[in-house]
């Protein structure tokens, strides 16, 4: 086997495993489907995940491999580029992947083709952590966008089809500004290869300059919509909160950080690129203040999880724009984006178990009014959950989530904090450790115990797949939290070729944060106390969902484009 | 007042998005030629094909074909699923059938003689036509997608013109050669990765005297991929597959 | 030689003031459509700006246009035709559900059914 093998084997096999089904489902029973539908679940996900095993040693041993697709020997071909990056990027997409496809099967959407396109949008996600090429990532997020919007609407929900549908027209959209902006930079370089982009772009100057940098403006703010961060996150409340709870936990756990990443080749490859990063850190810590803020708001338990994950990939956008800012190939720099994909990493495990555990109480109760859903356990165990698995399963990451050890956000969430320091945007993000705490206890109040017992019969959600789905994750967050100091290590290692080859972690452990720790916790508890004596609570809070405005949305857009490009042109010094 | 704020939303709104994308588009800058000039010296010698667009969407960069092949297949079943899931409220309802005999279809059928008889007519016509784009898309403009929509169009054509359900219209069977179609895709792309020839790359370059086999292959999977899909949505939504 | 290039940009921008602006659900589909084809159009027009025939070899051909950009459309319209397909199967849903076409009216009956 070569390596190109291996490593592709994330693209292909997710594919081969959609065709398998499809042909199953036109040829053969419907019982047979299903079972066809496991075989491909494992060679979709379990056979990559063992090639991965195999390409741990050459990516310790920074091994990179730069392909060009179907062994052509020009530059018209689609590049590919295997490292450090892709490879936790898949790693992070199979891992989680596997517990919410589990999961999908008792709960999630019962449509045939589900698992087809689940398995595709897999697919996609790897190529778009592969790719080294303009004009491919631009279809591999369309791939990903267009599986991501039929799994929104894949809901039984009215709602969840209007939110499907704002999500289509506003990343459609910017799509079709990332193409023009592909135009601007293939006319300047006569290629749609990263590495002769950013020599052709490196090496201009007067309106040519002006060209290129709008160019990249487009392409990076389009792609930045995927990620949510502040002014374009419009969108993602509607589409994370409406959709059924596998797809959400997918969505807001993997979907919203790959486009994120996959920009790091392109930026890390044209120079002008601090500007740009101190931009994003600001959005970053905005995000996370509004997203808190938004989610404390809420009453609706899948709208305040969807809020909150606004508020989390602040905290990724603010640290991946200082890595930026102070380049990658300085020590902190390097450090700050491998601080990033592990909090991504750590998010998305908590994140996926939150919605999967929330989704699955709320089912249990029949609410998902945070004022009126209580006595989950109970309601759970009425349904024949022997072990509280799903109490556990959230407690965990409900502590991840929150920054409370062992869980692996403990860990997470200090060193960022600790590495972000001496930016503007760091004191946003401490006050957003505050609040992230009062939001999730807010929500902890569905697994009170209720002073009424239920009479609402719904389906029961248990099942030893949803279980081990569950435990999956939880384990990972624990084991996560117990090893972080090597799983750091290796992080920074396996991405070290990006940029500083020499970067070491500092010797900062964020045990010494402990005292910090306690200190917000307890503003945590004595805030949420006072707001939930008080009326406080209830005159803050919004009452009806959000309204879809697409001027609004848009507004969101030009915001962002007009404030990279004053700053890219005026003080890049083009104009 | 809030009108007013949303044409003050929308000035700024076409204001910035005009600025930023006006510099793009009247960029002076002369076009590239290196490409062309590669494409003209070694298209034919790389992969066979005289038409240089289907060297590059089949050959040179086959794995945007493929994606934009998977968005299709995603955006047709979704599409589907959105609109089955519409027919399921009304169930007592009996489906709509183009192939049904005059007298038992529903008053909603929007058929007359003069399109049965040109339909059933025009269709054999255009699905040769169909097939002929197809399988000359390497040599003249055309191909795979293109032939493909022909061939769809042909189908329905046939269905809106013919009283007995043929093969042709079948969507048992249509769903049967698009869901082969698509396996044999997957596998031609896949299969270089285990010949040396590389993801997407021409597994069956040696071994017979047609250069452009690959091209064709593809060209041909691709038709009946994009062919009957396509098929099988329209047909499903002038009602000749009931929901699930 | 400016002036296609002016007008496909004015056509760009009444796309995007339809999908801004529109309140009818269809309109901003074919708003969105129409921005879409702008940007064919722009790439088309001017990767042929370097030849004056096909890009299909052959005998006396020897000045082509520049088939890259005519390969990069296609898969680009074949994608736009998709989402297009996809947004108004959702619209004809959000029409059975609500009654309307209008993006305000739908958004408000949606509220109000909780």
């Amino acid at each position: 086997m070569s390596i190109e093998s291996l490593f592709l084997s994330p693209v292909y096999l997710p594919m081969l495993g959609a065709a398998l089904i499809l042909v199953t489902k036109h040829f053969f029973t419907d019982r047979q489907r299903r079972v066809v539908e496991y075989l491909s679940a494992l060679i979709a996900f379990v056979l990559p995940l063992i090639a991965f095993t195999f390409l741990i040693q050459p990516v310790l041993a920074h091994h990179q491999v730069h392909m060009i697709l179907g062994t052509w020997e020009t530059a018209l071909g689609i590049h590919y580029h295997f490292d450090g990056l892709s490879f936790l990027l898949i790693s992070l997409n199979l891992l989680i992947s596997i517990p919410v496809w589990l999961y999908s099967r008792k709960t999630g959407p019962h449509q045939e083709t589900f698992t087809v396109i689940f398995l595709i949008q897999s697919a996609s996600i790897a190529a778009t952590s592969l790719t080294a090429d303009l004009f491919n990532l631009f279809v591999c997020l369309e791939v990903m966008g267009v599986t991501s919007y039929v799994l929104v609407a894949s809901s039984e929900k009215d709602e969840a089809l209007l939110s499907s549908f704002t999500y289509l027209i506003f990343s459609a959209t910017a799509m079709v500004f990332f193409l023009i902006g592909t135009f601007g930079l293939y006319r300047i370089s006569g290629s749609l290869a990263y590495d002769t982009i950013a020599l052709a772009k490196n090496s201009l100057s007067g309106s040519d300059l002006l060209v290129a940098r709008l160019s990249l403006v487009l392409i990076v703010v389009s792609v930045l919509l995927r990620t949510a961060v502040i002014p374009l996150s419009g969108w993602l409340v509607g589409a994370h909160s409406n959709a059924p709870h596998a797809v959400s936990a997918l969505l807001s756990g993997v979907l919203i950080k790959i486009p994120l990443f996959a920009l790091v080749r392109l930026l890390l490859l044209v120079t002008g690129t601090e500007l740009l990063g101190s931009i994003l850190a600001w959005a970053g810590g905005i995000s996370t203040l509004v997203g808190i803020i938004m989610a404390l708001r809420e009453h609706h338990a899948k709208r305040l999880l969807a809020y909150s994950s606004v508020s989390q990939i602040g905290y990724v956008v603010a640290a991946y724009g200082l890595a930026l800012a102070s380049g990658l190939e300085t020590e902190k720099g390097a450090l700050l984006l491998a601080l990033a994909l592990l909090y991504s990493f750590s998010h998305a495990l908590a994140k996926a178990t939150l919605f999967m555990t929330v989704g699955r109480a709320t089912d249990a109760i029949g609410t998902k009014n945070l004022h009126r859903a209580r006595g989950a356990l109970s309601e759970l165990r009425a349904q024949g959950e022997r072990f509280p698995f799903t109490g556990i399963a959230y407690l965990i990451a409900f502590l991840s989530i929150s920054a409370l050890p062992p869980a692996i956000g403990f860990w997470g969430k200090n060193t960022l904090v600790y590495l972000t320091k001496g930016h503007g945007a760091t004191h946003l993000l401490s006050i957003t450790s505050v609040l992230t705490i009062v939001a999730y206890l807010k929500l902890s109040r569905i697994f009170l115990p209720s002073k009424t017992t239920g009479v609402q019969k719904t389906v029961s959600s248990c099942s030893v797949l949803t279980n081990l789905s569950l435990i999956i994750l939880t384990s990972l967050l624990l084991v996560g939290g117990i090893w972080y100091i090597e799983l750091q290590t290796f992080v920074v290692q396996v991405l070290a070729p990006l940029g500083a080859t020499t970067a070491t972690l500092t010797s900062y452990s964020a045990a010494q944060d402990l005292l910090k720790t306690g200190i917000t916790l307890s503003f945590a508890l004595l805030i949420f106390f006072i707001g939930s004596k008080t009326r406080f609570e209830k005159r803050f809070e919004v009452r009806k969902g959000p309204v879809v405005s697409f001027p609004n949305l848009f507004f969101g857009f030009a915001l962002l484009i007009a404030v990279m490009a004053w700053q890219l042109l005026i003080r890049g010094g083009v104009l | 007042m809030k009108r007013t704020l949303f044409i003050i939303k929308l000035i700024f709104i076409l204001l910035i998005l005009a600025l930023a994308i006006f510099p793009v588009i009247l960029s002076s800058h002369s076009w590239p030629v290196v490409s062309r000039d590669y494409l003209y010296e070694n298209a034919l010698s790389d992969t066979g094909a005289v038409n240089t667009v289907s060297s590059i969407y089949l050959g040179y960069r086959a794995m945007d074909t493929l994606g934009e092949t998977l968005v299709l297949l995603v955006s047709i079943t979704g599409t589907m699923g959105i609109l089955i899931n519409l027919g399921r409220e009304n169930e007592e309802e009996e489906a709509v059938s183009f192939s049904l005999a005059p007298e038992k279809r529903a008053t909603n059928a929007q058929r007359t003689h003069l399109l049965e008889v040109v339909a059933s007519k025009l269709g054999p016509v255009v699905l040769l036509f169909g097939f002929y784009v197809m399988l000359y898309g390497h040599i003249s403009p055309g191909g795979g997608f293109q032939g493909g929509v022909i061939v769809a169009s042909a189908i329905v054509f046939l269905a809106l013109g013919t009283e007995t359900q043929t093969k042709l219209t079948n969507t048992n069977v249509l769903g049967r050669i698009e869901s082969l179609s698509f396996l044999v895709l997957i596998i031609a792309a896949t299969s270089g990765v285990f010949f040396e020839s590389g993801f997407f790359g021409n597994p069956i370059k040696s071994g017979s005297s047609l250069s452009a086999n690959f091209i064709i292959l593809l060209n041909i999977i691709i038709g009946l991929k994009v062919g009957t899909s396509i098929a099988v949505m329209c047909i499903a939504m002038m009602g000749g597959r009931r929901g699930h | 030689m400016v002036i296609e290039r002016i007008l496909i940009f004015l056509l760009a921008l009444v796309g995007f003031s339809a999908i801004v602006g529109a309140k009818n659900i269809i309109k901003k589909v074919f708003g969105l459509n129409i921005l879409n084809a702008a940007v064919v159009l722009l790439y088309i027009l001017e990767g042929s700006r370097i030849g004056e025939q096909a890009p299909i070899l052959g005998e006396g051909v020897t000045t082509i246009v520049d088939p890259v950009p005519q390969a990069l459309m296609l898969t680009a319209i074949v994608i736009g035709v998709c989402v297009t397909a996809l947004a108004l199967a959702l619209a004809v849903r959000l029409y059975k559900a609500t009654g309307s076409l209008e993006i305000d009216t739908i958004s408000e009956r949606l509220r109000s059914e909780h």
